[in-house]
């Protein structure tokens, strides 16, 4: 019965869900919007996302941008039938991509590739991954460990090994 | 309800899983310095397990380019490309590559004080690490030489083959030969040594340079011109011949895994038949002429083609039958490839050391393992080697 009717309103992704953050945040979402979470889509098939979704591990602030995100991009899913929407969409989508990650600084960043894999957004998570290895490109080890906030947790003789380890990455 | 219970560790820190998803999508020369940033950095990088997920996902894991002789050509956007004649190696003059085996390359080197003479070298481009072999007593006639280098068995050693062919006239360097082999050298990079073979094999065995051969179980599977494919083993002591199927079957189907099922009955099974019209759209194709099998991953039954007419690069992926387009080659159309799997591995030959660059190859091959006595490689000629490489970032270590 809850069943059929959520399978009912699925189609037009008209249902209502809501996303329970860890701080207590609560967004209101479509099924469709939330379906580009392969986790809660799966929640939504075996049809428990009645009392709203928890996700423990996803700060609000994280849940936002991830929300934002899913969106701007069930759009691309809803336009498909129509050519002409769907490209400028893409445009824009890229645009809004592009925007996003490049204001994303640690750690904001981890936290973001931490939610988009517990949420399995595959295209969210290709993103963010991409957008840390860019920012590796071209540093040298301790521009990393600042970029990233890491500690630095070997022994000077272990840095040295590794050093000479591998001499030729470290030449400018 | 079951998804609920589920909590993922703290934030701010990426597992390894993601951090491998991140990593995977680094350059190569970055992916070296982010083993210094922290301990689970250079965990991660450095287990067994994520290297085989770093190199590419998907089809660029299996095939990420190829060489023709004089350059290379990546399908993938991602990582690095390596460029014409290999440009982490000094200036050398005439290099030519001869063999790619599990991403290592063997290489011919003009010798810059003396160009009639070559050394081999032994290079892997996805480490830019290299080292130059001892002399196989050849060093002044080009013989077939294939690679054999297998990280499953070892991975940190390498073997040589030098095929010794008769010569038709005693015309010396340049003297025709119709590629019958009298015997093979075959240098391990464990010992540091060349040995000397006498054709085992029992029979005139004829192969050219430029068929390609296959190592495989430890045993080196050369095409022949006399219907067999033609075995030996590293050691040079174990010799054998496998007959080619009776239907015409590229010689590069013959040792790949899939392609014998039953390898010590040297029983040949014909495992798959695809028609040139599912291919390439035409029924009107010629293997080696309109089209070359460049490449075959065994574990997932995908066949590498390049079709010459097209100017593309193509797989087959045997189980789905599907085709996918690769690439366009442009206008670096040859018949001679070599695919490519980097090999991101540091820890080669003997030990790291001799892969930490050339001067320390030299120190070992010239004190430790002694091999090294012959008078044209002294300290004398290495020496001036090194002062030609000196513009090299391995040859300014020392």
């Amino acid at each position: 019965m809850a069943a059929a009717a959520a399978e009912a309103t699925t189609d037009g992704g008209g249902k209502m869900i809501i996303l329970i953050s860890a701080d207590g945040k609560r967004f209101e979402v479509t099924e469709a919007v939330a379906s580009q979470s392969q986790l809660i889509s799966n929640m939504i098939e075996d049809d428990c996302t009645e009392n709203g979704v928890r996700l423990p591990n996803v700060d609000g602030d994280i849940l936002t941008m991830v929300v934002d995100y899913c969106n701007m991009h069930a759009g691309d899913a809803a336009a498909a039938g129509d050519t002409m929407k769907a490209s400028s969409t893409e445009e824009e989508l890229k645009k809004f991509d592009a925007e996003l990650v490049q204001a994303l600084e640690n750690p904001v960043l981890f936290k973001l590739i931490l939610a988009a894999n517990f949420l399995n957004i595959k295209s969210l998570l290709d993103m963010t991954c991409q957008r840390v290895a860019d920012m590796m490109s071209g540093k040298t080890p301790e521009q990393m460990r600042e970029t990233f906030s890491i500690e630095n947790d070997f022994t000077p003789e272990e840095e040295a090994a590794i050093r000479q380890e591998n001499a030729w990455a470290f030449d400018d | 309800m079951a998804f609920q219970v589920w909590i993922p560790p703290a934030a701010e820190k990426l597992t390894d899983d993601l951090l491998v998803e991140v990593l995977s999508r680094v350059p190569y020369k970055s992916l070296c310095r982010s083993k210094r940033v922290c301990r689970q950095w250079r965990r991660v990088i450095s287990d067994p397990d994520h290297r085989r997920l770093l190199p590419r996902y998907h089809l660029h894991d299996a095939v990420v380019g190829f060489f023709d002789h004089r350059s290379f050509i990546s399908f993938s956007g991602r990582g690095r490309f390596v460029g014409p004649s290999l440009p982490f190696l000094p200036d050398c003059g005439d290099l030519r590559l001869l063999d790619i085996c599990n991403g290592l390359l063997l290489c011919r080197r003009r010798r810059l004080s003396d160009p009639r003479r070559f050394d081999y070298l032994v290079a892997n481009p996805a480490t830019e690490q290299w080292i130059v072999l001892p002399e196989s007593g050849w060093t002044h006639k080009e013989q077939i030489a294939r690679l054999g280098f297998d990280p499953a068995v070892s991975s940190s050693h390498f073997h040589v083959f030098e095929f010794e062919l008769v010569e038709h006239s005693a015309m010396g360097m340049s003297g025709d030969h119709d590629g019958n082999v009298v015997a093979v050298e075959i240098y391990s990079s464990e010992t540091g040594v060349w040995i000397h073979r006498n054709n085992g094999w029992g029979c005139i065995i004829r192969t050219l340079d430029i068929w390609r051969s296959v190592f495989f179980k430890g045993m080196l599977h050369l095409i022949t011109m006399d219907d067999v494919v033609a075995v030996v083993d590293v050691e040079g002591n174990s010799w054998r011949t496998i007959p080619m199927p009776e239907t015409f079957v590229d010689p590069y189907y013959g040792v790949d895994d899939g392609f014998i099922d039953d390898y010590g009955s040297d029983q040949w099974t014909l495992k798959h038949t695809v028609s040139h019209l599912h291919l390439f759209g035409t029924d009107k194709q010629h293997f080696g002429y309109d089209y070359k099998v460049v490449s075959i991953h065994p574990k997932r039954n995908i066949i590498f083609l390049v079709s010459l007419n097209d100017g593309i690069f193509i797989s087959y992926e045997m189980d789905s039958r599907e085709v996918h387009y690769i690439c366009e080659l442009g206008d670096i159309l040859t018949r001679h490839y070599l695919p490519y799997v980097p090999l991101y591995s540091e820890s080669l030959s003997n030990g790291a050391r001799s892969w930490n660059g050339q001067m320390d190859a030299l120190e070992i091959y010239s004190s430790e393992t002694g091999v090294w006595s012959h008078k044209d490689i002294g300290w004398g000629h290495q020496i001036g080697v090194l002062d030609d490489w000196s513009r090299s970032s391995t040859g300014c270590c020392i």
